[in-house]
């Protein structure tokens, strides 16, 4: 039984794994920290401002789900997968790994590209997902050590102003950027040039321009979902 | 076979992290109110001609402990049943059945504001004991929250009248006030002048009178007053029933024409 004849589910559970499973950490950790670092920064501005911090696990809460959890998460992700998709892509050209694989009947698209932007995509929904958790919970960590507000209360705000549909919209945004990364980083890597030089320059393009077209991206996703 | 099992490791950690978000994004569709799987609700819908920025999902509380949301609203056509009372909103509301029986028909659906920028919610008053429990299904008449918006706009009308009419008026409250500045310093003249002495008694005078006034009235309220009364009423009483036509054909003798009766 070939189980890799038409979705490849071998190749795209090992994207799954090293683009999803193996980033956890470095997302945990970020975003644990991005949340707290957010608390603390709104609470500063709120107490100069308005002399009261009741509202800041609404404010960090939102601006977490609607943009921070799903773009900091997929820049992580770019330059964690992003380069080195490119990069593998790139040194299989150079070594003319591809052209083997096409002199084998191997569509390079279908054994390289599909698997990766499974596994982006895959990687990108359920670390967005952990890195919201993350943050809410780093946030109302600090909340509770630092704002003297109570766990319950934080939880309270924010959900009263965090609602379903922007956790959909979050993960909509999370698609479409897990979508990006593999995409343009292939693209790259299937333009590149000859030589080790090349590879490195197709590495870099990729990343630059997969993290300046996620927040084009997200600019364009968020005038959609909210502003019209 | 160590390949094989590596490889079942990883498809086992990648459905592990699945399930953490599954699970993940079951917790938040609860806390954020999109599911309750285990809560049973009870709907009911309220009528209003202004929601006063009620949204969908903004939380409804009985006694001031949320338990239910608005779960849609919808705008009415006008009908010749609305024309009398003009409805033109249709809120429905889903209430947890734990606080139903305190849903009465005599309770009130008032739109309020909460919190340091005010967001709105439905609060129901419980009803009297006396009145029915609402049914599922029921549409209740809810209380129209006050217009800000309206209330400014009239104020500013009302304010640019009275400014019309002191305008137009000018010369006549210039003189009204004048007139009451000069009643106001005479009479501080008075109380403060020569003639203070006389305002004291005269005010003295007539704290005595009332207090002659209370003590008679208390008196006639005792007991034996009233006695009093009640025989001087009896008595009268006896005299017009018996006496009647022989004090007549006395008074008709003597030449009284004098209509006593």
């Amino acid at each position: 039984m070939n189980l890799n004849y038409r979705f490849r589910i071998r190749e795209t559970l090992e994207q799954m794994y090293l683009l999803g499973v193996q980033s956890v950490p470095i997302v945990f950790i970020s975003l644990g920290f991005v949340g707290i670092m957010m608390v603390l920064e709104l609470a500063f501005h709120m107490r100069l401002v308005l002399k009261h911090d009741a509202l800041v696990p609404a404010f960090s809460a939102v601006l977490m789900v609607r943009e921070l959890g799903p773009v900091i998460t997929c820049l992580l992700l770019t330059s964690r997968i992003g380069a080195g998709i490119a990069a593998e892509i790139g040194s299989m050209k150079v070594t003319e790994q591809l052209d083997a694989m096409k002199m084998l009947s191997i569509d390079p698209i279908d054994y390289l590209v599909i698997p990766r932007l499974l596994g982006s995509v895959f990687a990108a929904l359920t670390l967005t997902v952990i890195s919201i958790a993350v943050a809410l919970w780093g946030g109302a960590f600090l909340a509770v050590q630092r704002l003297g507000s109570s766990s319950g209360e934080y939880f309270n705000t924010v959900f009263f102003f965090v609602k379903f549909p922007d956790v959909i919209r979050c993960l909509i945004k999370a698609v479409v950027f897990g979508s990006l990364i593999p995409l343009i980083a292939s693209f790259h890597g299937f333009r590149c040039g000859l030589g080790s030089a090349a590879v490195g320059e197709a590495a870099t393009q990729s990343v630059v321009r997969t993290s300046l077209v996620i927040i084009i991206a997200d600019f364009i996703l968020t005038y959609l979902f909210y502003a019209i | 076979m160590p390949s094989n099992a590596k490889s079942l490791s990883k498809e086992f950690w990648v459905g592990v992290l699945f399930l953490s978000v599954i699970v993940l994004l079951g917790i938040f569709a609860w806390l954020m109110g999109a599911i309750g799987p285990l809560q049973s609700h009870s709907r009911f819908y309220v009528l209003y001609n202004f929601a006063g920025g009620i949204e969908v999902g903004s939380p409804v509380r009985v006694s001031g402990v949320k338990v239910g949301k608005v779960s849609k609203i919808e705008f009415l056509p006008e009908t010749p049943q609305s024309q009398q009372e003009r409805i033109s909103l249709k809120l429905t509301l889903d209430i947890s059945v734990k606080a139903v029986p305190s849903v009465r028909e005599d309770s009130r659906f008032y739109v309020n504001m909460a919190g340091i920028i005010g967001e709105k919610y439905i609060e129901i008053s419980p009803g009297s004991s006396s009145s029915t429990v609402l049914s599922h299904g029921a549409t209740i008449r809810g209380v129209d929250p006050p217009r800000i918006d309206q209330l400014l706009s009239q104020g500013y009308g009302v304010f640019g009248r009275i400014m019309d009419f002191m305008d137009q008026n000018e010369k006549s409250l210039t003189e009204f006030l004048e007139g009451m500045r000069e009643l106001i310093t005479d009479a501080n003249k008075l109380l403060k002048g020569r003639d203070r002495d006389k305002v004291i008694s005269l005010i003295d005078n007539l704290n005595s009178v009332t207090g002659d006034i209370r003590e008679m009235t208390k008196r006639m309220k005792n007991p034996e007053t009233q006695k009093f009364y009640d025989q001087l009423f009896e008595l009268v009483e006896r005299l017009e029933q018996i006496d009647k036509p022989v004090i007549k054909k006395f008074l008709q003798e003597e030449g009284v024409r004098a209509r006593i009766f």
